[in-house]
C-alpha cells in the first residue's frame, strides 16, 4: 500500500507542478478565487437485498482555491458515523468464509449465529485537484469539473452491541464481546469526482457531485480465515464494509466564494 | 427687363459656383445625421412587430393568412430596423432633406400618404431605391449621384410610393410563402414553374408601380421627359455617373512615362442592352418598362414641364454632395480604382481641386501599399481587382492600367501622387503621413535604392526619346539599357529640398529596419510565448463597446430564428457586459442603439463613424496602411477617452447530432451502453460561440481576437457572466 501511495503522490505532485502556473490569468468567478462550502455526503452501498442509503451522511468542510483558469486545489475534512448491519456482517462471514471462534470457559467454540449492530465513526481528509471543463464554459471555480485526488479515512469501532450465539455441545449460549478496546484504523483511497458548481448569486453557490473512491485495499479482505479474537474479526469486517460503502458517494454542498 | 433678368441669373450662377468651389476646397467630412431623431429610430423592433401584429384584422383572414401576415410583420420590421440601425441611414442631412422636399412637392395633394411615409438616404454606392410596407422609403447615395435632374428623382419616388400604396411587399411575401409551401395556384406546379411564376409576378408588380407612379407623377408639375430619361439613367447605372476620357499621360511628365502595355489595345465601348433577357429577374428589362410608359405618356400628354421645383442650383449642390459622398463610400469598401476615377471626374470639373488630389493620392497610395504588402505575404485578395473586366469606356482603361502596372511602378507612382497632394495641402497631417509611408514602402518592399533615381540636372543632357521600354524584357524596372523609366520618376521632385530629404530619410530608415525587424521579431516571439503560457494580457482599462449582438438559431430541416428573443437577449447581454466591466473597474463607453431611452443623434453618428472605419479596415485588409477614416476616428477616440474599440457577439446554435453508427453498434453488442448511446444521440448539441475583437483605433491594428466555442446552454447565466468577466480580466491584465 505504501508503494502505491508513493506513486500516486508523485503523480499528483508532477501534475500540480506542471499545471500550477499554466495560464497566469486567474479570473475566478467574478473575481472570487476561494470557495468555502459545507458538504453533505450520503454513501451508497449495495447489500444483498437493496441499495442502502441508510448510512448517516457525512458532514464536511470544503475549501477550494482556483490556481489557474481551469484548475483548482481543494481540501476537505469531514466526519460521520455508521453501523454495520447484519447483511454486511454475515457477508463477511459466509461469502468470504471467515470464521470466528471465541474462548468460552477455556474452550474455543465456533460462532453459530449473531445479532445486533456494531457502531463506528470516522473522519476523512482529502486533497484533490479539480480540472474545470473550459469547453463547457466553466472557469475555475465554477462549472463542470473532474476532480482527482486522495482521501484518507480514519475510522474506529465505538460500540459493539452484537450478541453472538455459540453452541457448547449441549445448548446455545449468548455471548457478548468482553473487550471493547478497538484500534483506530486508516484507509486511503483514490478519489475521482464528477460534479458541477453553479452560482446563485455573486458569492453563493451550490455544488453537486458524484464521487468514486477506489480504496487502496481494492475491496480485498481476509478469506477463509479463522479469527480467535473478536475485536480483530470485527475490525477486519469493518475494513471491508467501510471500503465498500465509501466507494460511491453523492455529495451536495452549499457555500460561498470570495 | 431681359437684361436685368440676365444679370440676375448671372449673379446667382457666379455666386453659386463660388460657394461650391469654397466648399470643395475644404477637407470633406462625411455626411452625418442631424437634428432630432425620427420616431422610426426610437422604437424597439419588438414593439413595432407587436404593434403591426395587433393591427392584423383576424376576422377577415384565414388561419394561414394570419400566420403569414404575422411572419411578415416580424421579418419586415426587423429587416428595416437592421437597415436603420446599420449606421448607413441618414436623416436631417442635406440629401435627406432634399429628398423629403421633393416628396412634399409630389404629395402636395396627398396629405395622408405624406404623413404615413418617411424618406431616408442610405450611404450605399449601389443605384437603388426601395420602399417598405411600413411607409419607409430608402434612396441610395449612388442613385442621387446618378440622377440628372430633380424630375427624375421625383419619378423614382413616385414609383416607390406606388409600391407602398399598393402594398406590393406584403403581397409578394404572401406569394413567396405560397410558392414555398406549394399552396393556392402553385399547388400543381413544378418548382421551376413556381419560381418562374414568382418572377413574373414580381415583374407585374414593377410594371404596375411604374404605371401608378406615372399617374401620381403626371399630377405634379414635373416634366414627363424625366420619366423616359430616368430609365436611360438606370440602364447605365452600372457605370460611373459620367464618362471622361482617361489616358496614362495623366501620370506622366516629360521624363517619366509608361509603356504601352498598360493601355488596353482596344477601346471597350459603353454598351447596355435595354432588352436584355429578364426571365430570372425581379424587374422587367428597361426596354419593356420604357415602352409601356411611353404609350401612356403619348396618350395622356401630361401638361407638366418643370424639370425642377426646388431650383437648379439646389439640385446641383445636392448632386455634388452625393457624388463626393459616393467617393467616400467607395473608399470605405477599398474600391480604389472606382474612387480614383470619380476623383478624376471631380478634378476635371473643379480644376486643381485640393480634395480631389488628396483622394487620388490616397487611392494610389492605398492600392500600392496593399499590393506591395500582400504580395510579400501572399495573402492579398483584392475584391476590386476584377473591376476592369466589368468596366467600360474610360473606366476600363483605368482598371486595366492598375491591373497591368507593376508593383514597383505603382510604388513610385504612389510617392509622386502623395507628394503632389502634400504640396497642395502642406499642413495636412494625413498628407504628410501618406507621403512618408509611400516613400518608406518604396524602399521597404521593392529592391530599389536611392541611387536608382536621378535628378533633373543629371539627365538633362540625355535624350528622353532614348529611354528604354524595359517592359519588352518582362519588367518595367529591370535595367536592360542605359536608361530606364525609374531613373526619371523623381527628376523634377529631387530638386526640391523637402522631397529629397524625405526620400533620403526613408531610405536610411529602411536600411536600418532589417536590424530593427529582427529585434522586433524576437520580441514578438517572446510575447507570443508569454501569451500562450499565461493567457492574454491586454494592459488596457477602457474601450468603446458597440452593442453586443446575439443570435440564436435552431438547426433542423430549416434554420429557425427567434428575432424577438434575440433582441431581448441583446439587452441582457449588454447589461451583463456593463456589470462585469464595473466589477473589473474597466471603463466602458457603450454605443448602444437599442437603448432608446438615452439614444441621441450623436450616438447614431458615432456608431456610423465606427462602422465606416470598420468597413474600410476590413476591406482594406492591411494593418500597415493608414485608413482614410483614421482622420475622423482620431477625434472620436480623443472624445471617448479610449483608443480601443470592442466588438462582441454571441452566437447560440442548437443542432441535432450526426448519426453515430459506431455508437449504435456498441449499444447493440454491449447492451448496457445503449441508454448512454440513446441519450447522446437524441440530445441536441448546444454551441455558444463568444467572439470578441478589440481594435486599436489609433493604429488600426487588431489587438485582441478571441473566439470561444463552448458546449453551453444560453440559459446558464452564471456561466456567461464568468466568461465575460474573464474576458475583461484578460484585457486588463498586465504582463
Amino acid at each position: 500500500m505504501n508503494f502505491r501511495f508513493a506513486i500516486f503522490l508523485l503523480f499528483c505532485l508532477s501534475v500540480l507542478s506542471s499545471d500550477a502556473q499554466y495560464k497566469k490569468s486567474i479570473p475566478g468567478y467574478l473575481g472570487s478565487k476561494n470557495a468555502f462550502a459545507i458538504r453533505v455526503m450520503p454513501n451508497i452501498v449495495s447489500t444483498a437485498t437493496l441499495i442502502d442509503l441508510n448510512q448517516i451522511p457525512s458532514l464536511g468542510l470544503l475549501y477550494e482555491r482556483a490556481i489557474s483558469r481551469r484548475g483548482s486545489l481543494s481540501f476537505c475534512l469531514g466526519l460521520s458515523s455508521g453501523v454495520i448491519n447484519m447483511d454486511a456482517y454475515k457477508g463477511f462471514s459466509y461469502n468470504r468464509n471467515n470464521k470466528l471462534r471465541v474462548m468460552v470457559n477455556g474452550i474455543s467454540r465456533a460462532l453459530e449465529e449473531m445479532d445486533g449492530r456494531i457502531s463506528y465513526n470516522y473522519q476523512y481528509y482529502s486533497v484533490a485537484k479539480s480540472y474545470y471543463m473550459l469547453r463547457s464554459g466553466a472557469i475555475a471555480p465554477q462549472g463542470k469539473y473532474i476532480k482527482s485526488g486522495l482521501t484518507l479515512y480514519r475510522y474506529q469501532i465505538v460500540k459493539d452491541d452484537m450478541s453472538y450465539r455459540i453452541y457448547d455441545g449441549f445448548k446455545f449460549e449468548t455471548y457478548t464481546n468482553p473487550n471493547g478496546q478497538f484500534r483506530q484504523l486508516l484507509l486511503g483511497a483514490f478519489l475521482l469526482e464528477f460534479g458541477s458548481k453553479r452560482f446563485l448569486g455573486k458569492h453563493v453557490f451550490y455544488q453537486k457531485a458524484i464521487a468514486v473512491n477506489i480504496p487502496f485495499n481494492f475491496w480485498e479482505s481476509s478469506q477463509g480465515k479463522t479469527y480467535n479474537n473478536i475485536d480483530e474479526y470485527n475490525e477486519a469486517n469493518l475494513g471491508l464494509h467501510f471500503s465498500k460503502i465509501q466507494t460511491f458517494n453523492l455529495s451536495l454542498a452549499i457555500g460561498m466564494a470570495f | 427687363m431681359a437684361y436685368k433678368s440676365f444679370l440676375y441669373h448671372f449673379a446667382i450662377l457666379f455666386t453659386s459656383v463660388l460657394s461650391l468651389q469654397a466648399q470643395h476646397t475644404l477637407i470633406y467630412t462625411p455626411l452625418r445625421c442631424q437634428g432630432p431623431i425620427p420616431e422610426d429610430f426610437l422604437k424597439l423592433s419588438t414593439d413595432k412587430v407587436l404593434n403591426d401584429q395587433d393591427k392584423i384584422d383576424e376576422k377577415k383572414l384565414s388561419k394561414r393568412e394570419r400566420k403569414i401576415e404575422k411572419e411578415f410583420a416580424l421579418n419586415s420590421n426587423f429587416g428595416i430596423d437592421g437597415i436603420l440601425l446599420s449606421g448607413k441611414v441618414l436623416y436631417g442631412d442635406p440629401l435627406t432633406e432634399y429628398v423629403n422636399k421633393v416628396a412634399d412637392k409630389i404629395l402636395a395633394n396627398h396629405n395622408q400618404i405624406r404623413a404615413e411615409t418617411r424618406f431616408y438616404v442610405i450611404k450605399s454606392s449601389s443605384v437603388n431605391a426601395f420602399s417598405t410596407n411600413q411607409g419607409i422609403i430608402f434612396i441610395t447615395v449612388g442613385l442621387l449621384s446618378q440622377i440628372k435632374n430633380e424630375a427624375q428623382l421625383a419619378f423614382i419616388l413616385c414609383h416607390e410610393l406606388s409600391h407602398y400604396i399598393k402594398k406590393h411587399n406584403l403581397e409578394q411575401y404572401k406569394i413567396q410563402a405560397d410558392i414555398k409551401d406549394g399552396k393556392g395556384r402553385f399547388r400543381n406546379l413544378y418548382f421551376y414553374e413556381r419560381v418562374s411564376e414568382y418572377y413574373n409576378y414580381s415583374k407585374d408588380n414593377e410594371l404596375e408601380a411604374d404605371k401608378y407612379g406615372l399617374n401620381i407623377f403626371m399630377n405634379t408639375p414635373y416634366s414627363s421627359d424625366a420619366v423616359l430619361s430616368s430609365f436611360d439613367m438606370l440602364l447605365y447605372s452600372h457605370l460611373p455617373y459620367d464618362t471622361l476620357s482617361w489616358n496614362k499621360t495623366e501620370f506622366q511628365d516629360e521624363w517619366y512615362r509608361f509603356p504601352d502595355a498598360v493601355v488596353p489595345k482596344t477601346y471597350k465601348p459603353i454598351h447596355a442592352d435595354a432588352y436584355a433577357e429578364d426571365g430570372n429577374m425581379t424587374h422587367p428589362n428597361i426596354g419593356k418598362r420604357k415602352d409601356a410608359l411611353k404609350l401612356v405618356i403619348e396618350k395622356e400628354k401630361p401638361a407638366g414641364n418643370a424639370m425642377t421645383l426646388l431650383g437648379e442650383e439646389y439640385f446641383r449642390y445636392i448632386q455634388q454632395q452625393a457624388r463626393i459622398e459616393l467617393i467616400y463610400i467607395l473608399l470605405n469598401y477599398a474600391r480604389y480604382e472606382q474612387a480614383y476615377y470619380l476623383s478624376y471626374l471631380y478634378n476635371h470639373q473643379y480644376k486643381d481641386n485640393v480634395f480631389a488630389s488628396k483622394i487620388a493620392a490616397y487611392c494610389l497610395f492605398a492600392k500600392a501599399s496593399g499590393n506591395l504588402i500582400h504580395e510579400k505575404n501572399k495573402t492579398f485578395n483584392n475584391s476590386s481587382e476584377n473591376d476592369f473586366r466589368i468596366g467600360q469606356g474610360a473606366f476600363y482603361n483605368i482598371a486595366y492600367f492598375f491591373d497591368h502596372i507593376g508593383n514597383d511602378e505603382l510604388a513610385i507612382l504612389s510617392v509622386r501622387m502623395t507628394w503632389q497632394a502634400l504640396k497642395n495641402n502642406p499642413e495636412d497631417r494625413f498628407c504628410i503621413t501618406m507621403f512618408e509611408q509611400s516613400a518608406n514602402n518604396l524602399f521597404k518592399y521593392t529592391s530599389l535604392s536611392l541611387s536608382d533615381f536621378s535628378k533633373l540636372d543629371e539627365i538633362r543632357g540625355s535624350d528622353s526619346s532614348q529611354i528604354t521600354d524595359s517592359t519588352q524584357n518582362g519588367s518595367f524596372i529591370k535595367k536592360t539599357g542605359k536608361l530606364s523609366y525609374k531613373h526619371h520618376a523623381f527628376a523634377f521632385m529631387l530638386n526640391e529640398n523637402r522631397f529629397q530629404q524625405a526620400l533620403k530619410l526613408a531610405y536610411e530608415v529602411n536600411a536600418e529596419s532589417k536590424v530593427r525587424e529582427s529585434v522586433a521579431k524576437s520580441r514578438r516571439s517572446k510575447k507570443q510565448y508569454w501569451h500562450k503560457k499565461y493567457g492574454y494580457a491586454g494592459n488596457m482599462d477602457s474601450f468603446t463597446l458597440i452593442n453586443p449582438s446575439f443570435t440564436k438559431s435552431i438547426s433542423g430541416r430549416k434554420i429557425k430564428r427567434d428575432l424577438l428573443f434575440d433582441e431581448k437577449q441583446e439587452f441582457e447581454l449588454s447589461g451583463t457586459y456593463m456589470e462585469m466591466a464595473k466589477q473589473n473597474n474597466f471603463h466602458v463607453k457603450p454605443i448602444n442603439l437599442l437603448d432608446k431611452q438615452t439614444l441621441t443623434t450623436e450616438t447614431i453618428n458615432e456608431y456610423a463613424e465606427i462602422m465606416e472605419w470598420l468597413s474600410e479596415r476590413i476591406y482594406n485588409n492591411s494593418e500597415e496602411v493608414p485608413l482614410y477614416n483614421s482622420q475622423f476616428i482620431e477625434e472620436f477616440s480623443k472624445r471617448s477617452g479610449t483608443p480601443n474599440l470592442c466588438l462582441s457577439s454571441v452566437n447560440y446554435r442548437i443542432e441535432a447530432r450526426e448519426f453515430e453508427i459506431t455508437g449504435l453498434l456498441m449499444g447493440i453488442f454491449m447492451w448496457p451502453t445503449m441508454p448512454f448511446y440513446l441519450y447522446y444521440q437524441l440530445h441536441r448539441k448546444h454551441n455558444l460561440v463568444l467572439t470578441t475583437l478589440v481594435f486599436d483605433l489609433n493604429t488600426g491594428k487588431l489587438t485582441y481576437a478571441f473566439s470561444n466555442r463552448l458546449r453551453l446552454k444560453n440559459n446558464k447565466k452564471d456561466y456567461m457572466q464568468a466568461q465575460i468577466y474573464a474576458l475583461f480580466h484578460q484585457l486588463k491584465q498586465k504582463r
